[in-house]
Order: structure tokens, then sequence, then C-alpha cells
């Protein structure tokens, strides 16, 4: 991708999304924690658009940023808790090791692989048709699957959520 | 400067050890599925980009990361209904405490 304007996106973004990562478990109010992942969500939305990926653009923002993220300060606002704060647990020293190791090592394989990257074909912009060709074409099994996922997680989580009937 | 697949799966890869963190290290419940919901995010990049740069006429990457986006929102909605009944019950949404079924 050599395009500058691309490019600038790219570090920019990047740079947004690394932030507001290290915003969401680093933050000590939970609630600041939930707006971090809002710029997390919409710092991937951008590198969606800046990978030509028009329709997970805007799919992105209307899921994640549009509804699961106002589901997640629902549920920060409902279960505040007496003493507020974000606290780590006591095995917070081993995640960071474990975590630190795993970058480290995905890093270091990731930086030297080579792949069979395809600089000839543009990708099909915008994206929406041969994504529905493929989700009504060799996909259509995992796309009605998902759908009734879909209706077990709706009817799951209203039942879970719902006033005990005494 | 030019940016290679390589540069998006480093990105993945560093945003997905911030959730891992995130997903170990926290006490609130809510934090936690928030670190889960970062490295499900991270790996959609990943997908994305493997799309963008080996099969960019099929978009296969790019359905697979729809799909990702789905179970997420559900597995989302319900963590979360969860963590919400266990709050109604036990008033507390520390991971520490929520131990009963622990040996």
């Amino acid at each position: 991708m050599t395009d500058p304007a691309a490019v600038v996106a790219f570090w920019a973004l990047a740079v947004l999304a690394i932030v507001a990562g290290l915003g969401v478990v680093v933050s000590r109010n939970l609630f600041h924690s939930s707006i971090f992942l809002i710029g997390v969500f919409l710092s991937v939305a951008g590198l969606y658009l800046v990978l030509s990926a028009d329709f997970l653009f805007a799919v992105q923002i209307m899921v994640y940023a549009g509804a699961i993220a106002v589901l997640v300060v629902f549920a920060v606002m409902l279960t505040q808790q007496v003493e507020r704060g974000n606290p780590e647990n006591i095995q917070w020293p081993f995640a960071l090791f474990v975590a630190i190791a795993l970058f480290g090592i995905m890093a270091v394989l990731l930086s030297g692989a080579i792949f069979p990257e395809n600089r000839i074909d543009q990708p099909a912009f915008p994206s929406t048709e041969t994504l529905a060709r493929g989700l009504f074409g060799p996909f259509v099994l995992p796309f009605e699957i998902a759908s009734v996922l879909l209706l077990a997680a709706m009817v799951g989580a209203i039942v879970l959520a719902r006033e005990d009937q005494r | 400067m030019i940016v290679t697949l390589n540069h998006f799966l480093v990105l993945s890869a560093m945003l997905f050890s911030i959730g891992l963190y995130g997903a170990l290290a926290k006490k609130n419940a809510v934090a936690i599925l928030m670190g889960i919901e970062v490295m499900l995010n991270a790996v959609n990049i990943a997908m994305v980009a493997f799309s963008r740069f080996i099969t960019p006429i099929a978009l296969t990457g790019q359905i697979f990361a729809i799909f990702i986006l789905t179970v997420a929102a559900a597995e989302a909605a319900v963590g979360l209904a969860v963590v919400f009944a266990i709050y109604r019950r036990r008033d507390t949404v520390d991971a520490d405490r929520i131990n009963l079924l622990r040996w």
C-alpha cells in the first residue's frame, strides 16, 4: 500500500487504536474504560476503511460503537460498586508477563513472515455486492446459523436479565 | 514508506495482547468483557488485512470478519446479561468473589 494518504491514515489510526486499547486496560475509572473502548471500535472502523472494507466500516460503527458500546455503558452504570474503580486482581504480574511474551513471539514471527501478497488485483470496492454474493452463496449455511444464534442470544439475554417471577 | 500486510498483523498482535492483559488481570467482570471485545477487534483487523492483501477479489476474510462481529455481539449481550443477573443476586461483580463453581 504505497498511497501516502493510506500510509498516514494507517499510522495515525494504529497509534490511536493502541492508545485507546491501553486506556481500556489501564484506566482507573470503569466508565473511562468504556469510553476508551468506543475509541478502539472507531479506530478499528477507520482501519477497515484503509483496507478498502467499506461495508465493514459502516457495520462496525453501527454494531460495535452503536450497540455493544451502549450495552457496555449500561452494564457499567447498572453494576456500579460502592468502591468504584477498576482494580487488577492478584495475578496481574503474570498476566502482564504472558501478554508481553505473547506479543513478543507474535511480533518477531509476523514481522519476518513472507506472505504471497496479491498486488495486482484491486480490491472489490464497494464491497457490498461481493459480500452479499458470498453470504448468500458459499457461506449461506453459516449465515443461517448466525441468525439462529442471534435469536438464541436475544431470548437468553432477556430471560437472564428479567425480574424473578415470584 | 510502504505499509504491508505485516504492519497490520503486528498491530493486530499488539491490540490482542493488550486485550489479553485486560481479560486476565481485571477484577471487575465488565472490565474482563471489555478486554475480550478488544481481542475480538484485533482478530478482525487481521482477518480483513489478510482479505485485502491475499484475496482482494473474493473478500473471504471480510465475510469471516462479519461472522466474528455477529458472534461477538451475541456474546457481549449474553455475557452482560449474566453479569447483571449475578449483580442482582450477589450485589457484586468482582470476579474473585463469584467463585461458587471453583474447586
